[in-house]
């Protein structure tokens, strides 16, 4: 059995609304967990819940109930340098490389900005071998230690935004759409270097995205989402070639394809519910072509077969 | 064969990710596109440091004393000896108005300096904490702000007395309100700002973020206030002199130079325009730095 | 074949820092009539400025300095403001990437569509509201006349870019422009969207110009593609013989460098380097910097643009199959 490297247990988080007594329901009871020097990729349309689901996992965002365990302790419970200290190994990368560094701050001062907040008193010399070192491992070249961000495109800003990431060696990196803001010959590089950093350097990811064939790729496996609930969890080969849940095999039929292009489709119905009213039963049967009435009434629960878990009436 | 090799070969090329960043402008040439893209701002800074100068070493460039009476040149014309006349105590204008922008340029600046460091920490507290920190502190602002600030202050000279150091102090609790209200909506969108998240993300503690990650991005805007709050300032306390409560006579102030000189408006009107202008020249040159300087300190411009 | 535009030798130019940077340099593109062509490319090849070349909204220090752009007979360089009034919205129009900027958030969305009918067609508004009603079912709206009163931030991404097509469909153009218009949008509304755009372009006989950053886009709705690279077309063709005889080194990079779905790949192609700056372009080829196969005529000499077969236009000094 691998061991686990974080794992969530029923996480809630609603947000007020302009409305009293409406909320949206951006995440309802989610358990997951993720192994060590795995890849778990969360899929779904926007609105989905996965972005807050990911940074509710590092404690960024704060969820109304539930855990977040990392080495056997609850993050949310922590405080002061026991926060500090776990913090250390839960880092994020985020989507937009525009937005995600200081205009004000050097490259150098980005990347060292974590070696310094945990490692008071290291040397100065120290610090900037080991930011030219990780500008190295990113490929950023040394001579672009003293550039202000706004010099740089989009795929180097984002390589560095992943040098700050891996920074602290952290055991768990959210990656919140690291490539959906890039270009397709940059994506492919940006794609790779993850890859290579993580036999590197060990790191498990949490890969965010709405991109299924980038989801191939790099992840281990992948989980489904809808509506801030989980639909469908197995490895990536298992789902990409045999989707259990409707919702996700209508998910990997709509990706514009070269393969099978012009291929009659089954086009999804309408558009993604309101989060806010979140509709009764199986949050999916607004949409689902194989509604039952047992769908429409009663939720249906994550159950799992062979490390594979779909919440669906029909699969049992 | 040969090219080919040597352009295979060449570190530069071979560097697969470093491509076409864009190289980096010398000082001076960065500093000649600024200048030729802002030509009035440049200007202005020009004729605030000259003014600026002028009231430092009032001493070396006038050749009379500003407060030296002398009867027998009462309210004499221009001449080259007097190039703006004299006034009824036979003080010579010229060298009256350049001690003035003594007094005019320090509370000009002090108070602001003052009202805006105030209303800078009570705005990033604010914004960055929210919560019942944030509404007390806002309260507090609009109460300021409700009150008319010309009547404020005339409300703090009168019981505390005319003096230099009490306008200051008049001065900075009025204007502190409407920038910490500035400073505040700028700290709320900041702290939403991704890197603001990843600073947080890696244990960075607060204090850290607000100084590294907020204040340095709050920056092109306090400069811009700071440098429009000046000629309000400046024309606070002409008005406060002009009522009589501000500096008092026989200092050297602008604003007093108006009041004493109302009485020859028709008869010797120079005495009043000479500091009028003078009061509207620094006004107008530092409005225009401040515009100037929001061009050229928008990060997020000089990317697109 | 009948053509509805007919682009030869555009060129577009950028005055910087006192050198002339060529955004399109001498681009050469057929629309047919009743046609999906899609242009693809990366950010910065030049596609967008090719849709704002045809809708003669290039912006200064811009400037169309070449070439020609016949629609129908007319040659849109040389037409006027006025001339262009007329055309742009009633028989060219174009929708964008994000549907929620290119609406005022403060007017009702019917009443946006029907000032483009009013404007163009003289229609009085009773009339004017039922052909908005009309076309709001035609793109697939649901309950259309509630619809026509809603503000745009009531309304679902998806929502937003079917008014947009709407509206941009409602005095029935030649030529639609859609640039990157399903990029903001999720993989299943996307899909709607695509299908959509089709049977538009089938039931009307509309020409449609699709640009786009995706190959998937292009595969399944195209017919014609065109590679652009750095201002220029390096490879065209019917969207079968371009994934099937890609012969440019560049469209078989951006081919691969796509994860594909059901292949497992421990690495992904790609294509080194950035994209150039134009201001700095290499002196032969523009993508021999990035090329695999480069050899050294392709750094002394610039390819020609050459017909391979019927259709299929490549400008690259290898012309065999590179794939």
């Amino acid at each position: 059995m691998r061991n686990i490297v974080l794992r969530l247990k029923n996480i809630v988080k609603e947000f007020p609304t302009s409305k009293k007594n409406k909320k949206v329901h951006a995440i309802s009871d989610v358990s997951l967990v993720i192994y060590e020097n795995e890849t778990l990729a969360l899929v779904g349309e926007s609105g989905c819940g996965k972005s807050t689901l990911g940074k509710c996992a590092i404690g960024l965002i704060m969820p109304d109930s539930g855990e977040s365990i990392f080495l056997d302790e609850n993050i949310y419970t922590k405080k002061g340098n026991d926060l500090k200290n776990t913090k250390k190994n839960l880092q994020i990368i985020f989507q937009d490389p525009y937005a995600s560094l200081n205009p004000r701050m050097t490259v150098g001062e980005i990347i060292s900005e974590p070696i310094i907040t945990h490692n008071k008193g290291m040397k100065k010399e120290e610090i900037k071998s080991k930011v030219l070192e990780l500008m190295q491992d990113v490929g950023i070249r040394k001579e672009y230690y003293n550039r202000y961000p706004h010099q740089f495109s989009g795929g180097q800003r984002q390589r560095i935004g992943i040098a700050r990431a891996i920074a602290l060696n952290p055991k768990l990196i959210v990656c919140d759409e690291p490539v959906s803001a890039l270009d397709v010959s940059i994506q492919s590089q940006v794609l790779n270097l993850l890859k290579d950093l993580q036999e590197k350097k060990k790191a498990s990811y949490l890969f965010i995205s709405h991109d299924l064939s980038v989801v191939n790729f790099i992840a281990d496996r992948v989980c489904v989402m809808f509506l801030g609930k989980i639909c469908e969890i197995g490895n990536t080969d298992d789902i990409f070639e045999n989707p259990l849940h409707p919702y996700t095999k209508l998910l990997l039929d709509a990706i514009p394809s070269i393969e099978n292009a012009g291929r009659q489709k089954e086009m999804l119905k309408g558009e993604i519910p309101s989060p806010i009213d979140v509709p009764s039963g199986c949050r999916f049967h607004t949409r689902c072509p194989h509604c039952m009435d047992i769908c429409k009434t009663d939720e249906p629960v994550l159950n799992e077969k062979d490390g594979r878990s779909v919440a669906c009436h029909r699969v049992k | 064969m040969n090219k080919k090799d040597n352009i295979k070969t060449d570190p530069v090329k071979e560097q697969i990710f470093g491509s076409e960043i864009e190289p980096e402008e010398s000082f001076i040439e960065k500093l000649k596109n600024i200048i030729s893209q802002n030509r009035l701002a440049f200007f202005s800074l020009i004729v605030i440091i000259l003014i600026i100068l002028c009231a430092i070493f009032a001493d070396i460039v006038c050749v009379y004393n500003p407060y030296t009476q002398s009867l027998k040149d009462r309210l004499l014309a221009p001449s080259f000896a007097h190039p703006l006349g004299t006034d009824e105590l036979g003080r010579d204008t010229l060298t009256r108005v350049i001690y003035g922008a003594r007094i005019s340029l320090t509370i000009g600046l002090i108070p602001t300096f003052i009202s805006m460091t105030i209303g800078t920490v009570l705005g990033l507290i604010a914004g960055y904490f929210g919560g019942k920190i944030d509404f007390a502190i806002m309260r507090l602002a609009d109460i300021m702000l409700a009150f008319p600030s010309l009547l404020l202050a005339m409300v703090v000279m009168y019981t505390m007395g005319g003096g230099l150091i009490n306008i200051f102090i008049a001065l900075s609790l009025v204007n502190w309100a409407s920038t910490s209200r500035v400073v505040r909506s700028e700290t709320l969108s900041l702290s939403k700002k991704e890197y603001v998240e990843a600073a947080k993300s890696m244990g960075v503690n607060n204090a850290t973020i607000i100084f590294r990650h907020i204040l340095p991005n709050c920056i092109p805007t306090l400069v811009v206030l700071f440098t429009l709050s000046i000629p309000s300032a400046i024309l606070s306390e002409s008005s406060l002199s002009f009522l009589g409560v501000g500096a008092q006579p026989p200092t050297a102030s602008w604003g007093l130079m108006v009041v004493s000189a109302k009485k020859y408006l028709f008869t010797q009107p120079v005495l009043v325009l000479a500091p009028a202008i003078a009061i509207m020249i620094v006004v107008l040159a530092f409005n225009f730095l401040g515009d100037g300087l929001r061009d050229v300190l928008d990060p997020y411009l000089k990317e697109q | 074949m009948d053509n509805i535009l007919t682009i030869r030798d555009l060129k577009v130019a950028f005055q910087v820092k006192g050198k002339s940077a060529y955004a399109l340099d001498g681009i050469d593109i057929d629309i047919p009539k009743g046609k999906i062509v899609g242009i693809v490319g990366e950010s910065g090849c030049g596609k967008s400025m090719t849709a704002m070349s045809i809708m003669g909204l290039i912006k200064k220090p811009g400037k169309i300095v070449g070439g020609s752009i016949d629609f129908c007979g007319k040659d849109l360089t040389k037409t006027g403001v006025k001339d262009y009034a007329k055309i742009r919205g009633k028989e060219i129009s174009m929708i964008f990437q994000e549907p929620m900027t290119s609406l005022n958030p403060v007017v009702k969305v019917g009443k946006q569509v029907m000032e483009s009918i009013i404007l163009h067609k003289n229609l009085s508004k009773d009339e004017a509201k039922k052909r908005v009603i009309d076309i709001f079912n035609e793109v697939g709206i649901p309950e259309a006349e509630k619809r026509f009163n809603s503000y745009p931030h009531e309304l679902s991404g998806g929502l937003r870019q079917r008014v947009m097509i709407g509206m941009a469909m409602i005095c029935k153009p030649k030529l639609l422009i859609a640039d990157e218009p399903t990029t903001a949008l999720d993989v299943t509304i996307e899909a709607q969207i695509l299908k959509l755009m089709k049977k538009l372009c089938e039931d009307n006989g509309t020409s449609i110009i699709m640009i786009t950053h995706n190959m998937g886009v292009v595969a399944e709705i195209c017919d014609y593609v065109y590679v652009m690279y750095a201002g220029r077309v390096v490879e065209s063709a019917d969207t079968k013989t371009i994934f099937t005889e890609t012969s440019h080194p560049y469209t078989s990079g951006l081919l691969k460098s796509i994860p594909t779905i059901g292949k497992k790949q421990s690495r992904l192609y790609t294509i080194k380097g950035n994209v150039p700056n134009i201001l700095n372009l290499p002196k032969g080829c523009r993508f021999v910097d990035r090329c695999d196969c480069a050899e050294n005529i392709c750094y002394s000499d610039r390819p020609e643009n050459e017909f391979i077969s019927q259709n299929h236009m490549v400008s690259c000094f290898l012309k065999k199959d590179i794939r």
